[in-house]
């Protein structure tokens, strides 16, 4: 039984394990303590050949295996974990006027969040803010302003409108952090879990 | 005793002649409980947030103090950061929260009442008993809240039997897909909590803004342009707005309550001369943001919806805002 187990780690461990192997891994989790050490000591050899030692070794990952997988007694479908999502992601009718979308979302001021904490662009932003040669979007005459920051000028084509591109999505994604703090700030309030809705919060700033 | 004799004896009653009513008006008692619970007690413990693969750890301790609540949030992983929330009086009506109450009071003052129509929670959402379980190492009562339409998610609430404080919940979407997870791994109720449990003690602290319907601060007899949706799904109600005085440009923050849902639009004044299609939108666990441009007299305004609501709710919304000058 043990030595199905082992097998079944090691194909979870190298991915190429079915629903039976997992169920299989669990179950054992469970109740064999033998096991679980080579769970644990399975994922540190397969994190550092992924060369992720240090991020990885210390997590149990069976544990939220195991709640994605639980039953919960739900009549539902759980979800999969969901691949690491943009928070802000652009409709596609902004795609074709991405670079007047930027001169927008960095034309006007940032909202100041209440408790004098604005946002600020991070450094890695600012070292990367698009500046100089001007074209149809500089034209409608939109600059920003951040205090003593840099003007942006979003440019017109090129390499740097890649640039452009980022820079809307870093601004609008900046701007949707400053919106949602708010919005958690009262929802907390107004439906009945109390603060547990600040949790929402840290994870976009954890997704940066 | 875990349910009161009340309830057990309309459950009882009710049971005989239609199950399902029987059941609801428990829940809704529990429901009702909970809404007080949260605020009411003393206690502190450990919660986890989870949504996709994504796993946050917080220690919340709540304390009420003379009437007033005090509450100190600690985010355990990453950069220590802390929420505090002071000097809230537990007699501090809120509508969202009200909503859920059996025999609230209403939120007072004329703009609340123009437009705070208070359904009952039942009559948007499907409420159950489910099973007894244990969370975090309790006895839990598993309260089921499914919504009518699919204008919001629905819920999987599980309440600890004896106080009916929240001890987990399940964010679960239309087509049901659970979006995001809170649970207490521990959690001491009516814990004895110090003084020093409820201060700031590392990294930065927010101190969340507290507003309500009825916004102080501003010029009485001042207009201000306001974010006015034409379209809302039903039962949802002002509970909440913020118009700074103090800086004109700064957003102006409507948000709307089902009892369960929230949702915050947020009307932002961009610079004269810029007459472009913005339309984009976010999400990410149960969260998510619409973002369109309006204009309106010229002017030109983004407007964003964010909220615990389907994208399409929020996208409905959105477009359908209208601009309007209105008395603060």
């Amino acid at each position: 039984m043990r030595e199905k187990t082992g097998e079944s780690l090691s194909a979870l461990l190298d991915t190429q394990a079915d629903d039976l192997d997992l169920q299989r891994v669990l179950n054992a989790l469970d109740g064999d303590a033998e096991v679980s050490r080579q769970w644990r000591r399975y994922n540190v050899i397969s994190a550092a050949m992924r060369n992720e030692l240090g991020h990885f070794a210390q997590v149990d990952l069976s544990a939220r295996v195991r709640e994605s997988l639980a039953q919960e007694a739900l009549p539902l479908p759980l979800e999969r974990p969901a691949r690491s999502r943009a928070w802000y992601r652009p409709a596609a009718s902004v795609a074709v006027a991405a670079s007047v979308t930027a001169a927008i979302l960095t034309g006007t001021q940032l909202y100041t969040a209440v408790g004098g904490q604005g946002v600020e662009p991070t450094a890695a932003l600012a070292a990367n803010v698009p500046t100089g040669p001007v074209g149809p979007v500089a034209a409608i005459g939109q600059t920003a302003g951040f205090g003593d920051a840099p003007t942006v000028v979003a440019p017109a084509g090129g390499a740097d409108m890649e640039g452009a591109y980022q820079l809307a999505d870093e601004m609008a994604r900046l701007r949707l952090e400053a919106y949602l703090q708010r919005h958690i700030d009262q929802s907390s309030l107004n439906t009945s879990i109390g603060m547990m809705p600040f949790a929402r919060v840290s994870t976009v700033e954890a997704a940066r | 005793m875990v349910v009161s004799a009340p309830a057990l004896l309309v459950a009882l009653v009710s049971a005989t002649l239609a199950p399902w009513v029987g059941a609801s008006t428990a829940a809704r008692d529990y429901l009702d409980r909970m809404s007080h619970s949260f605020r009411e007690l003393d206690y502190r413990g450990v919660f986890t947030y989870q949504y996709g693969s994504q796993l946050e750890s917080l220690r919340i301790s709540h304390a009420v103090r003379d009437g007033v609540e005090r509450e100190r949030l600690v985010y355990l992983n990453g950069e220590p950061r802390e929420i505090i929330r002071d000097g809230h009086q537990v007699s501090c009506s809120h509508a969202g929260n009200d909503m859920l109450r059996l025999g609230g009071q209403l939120a007072q003052g004329p703009f609340a009442r123009s437009l705070l129509q208070r359904d009952d929670i039942s009559d948007h959402y499907l409420l159950a008993l489910g099973a007894r379980t244990r969370v975090a190492d309790r006895s839990a009562v598993e309260l089921l809240v499914r919504p009518v339409d699919e204008y919001r998610y629905g819920f999987y609430l599980y309440l600890d039997a004896d106080t009916a404080l929240l001890l987990k919940s399940l964010t679960v979407s239309p087509s049901g897909q659970v979006l995001e997870r809170f649970q207490f791994a521990e959690i001491e109720i009516g814990a004895n909590i110090d003084d020093s449990e409820l201060q700031s003690a590392q990294g930065p602290t927010r101190h969340p803004e507290h507003f309500v319907i009825e916004q102080t601060g501003v010029d009485s007899g001042a207009q201000v342009e306001l974010p006015r949706p034409q379209w809302l799904p039903p039962g949802f109600a002002l509970s909440a707005r913020s118009v700074r005085q103090d800086d004109p440009q700064a957003p102006r923050l409507v948000m709307y309550s089902d009892g369960f849902s929230t949702m915050t639009l947020v009307l932002e004044a961009l610079e004269a001369g810029i007459d472009l299609p913005v339309d984009g939108k976010a999400s990410r666990g149960a969260t998510v943001a619409y973002m369109r441009s309006i204009n309106h007299d010229d002017r030109p305004y983004l407007l964003t919806v964010v909220g615990e609501v389907p994208l399409e709710t929020a996208r409905r919304v959105a477009r359908s805002v209208m601009i309007q000058r209105e008395p603060t």
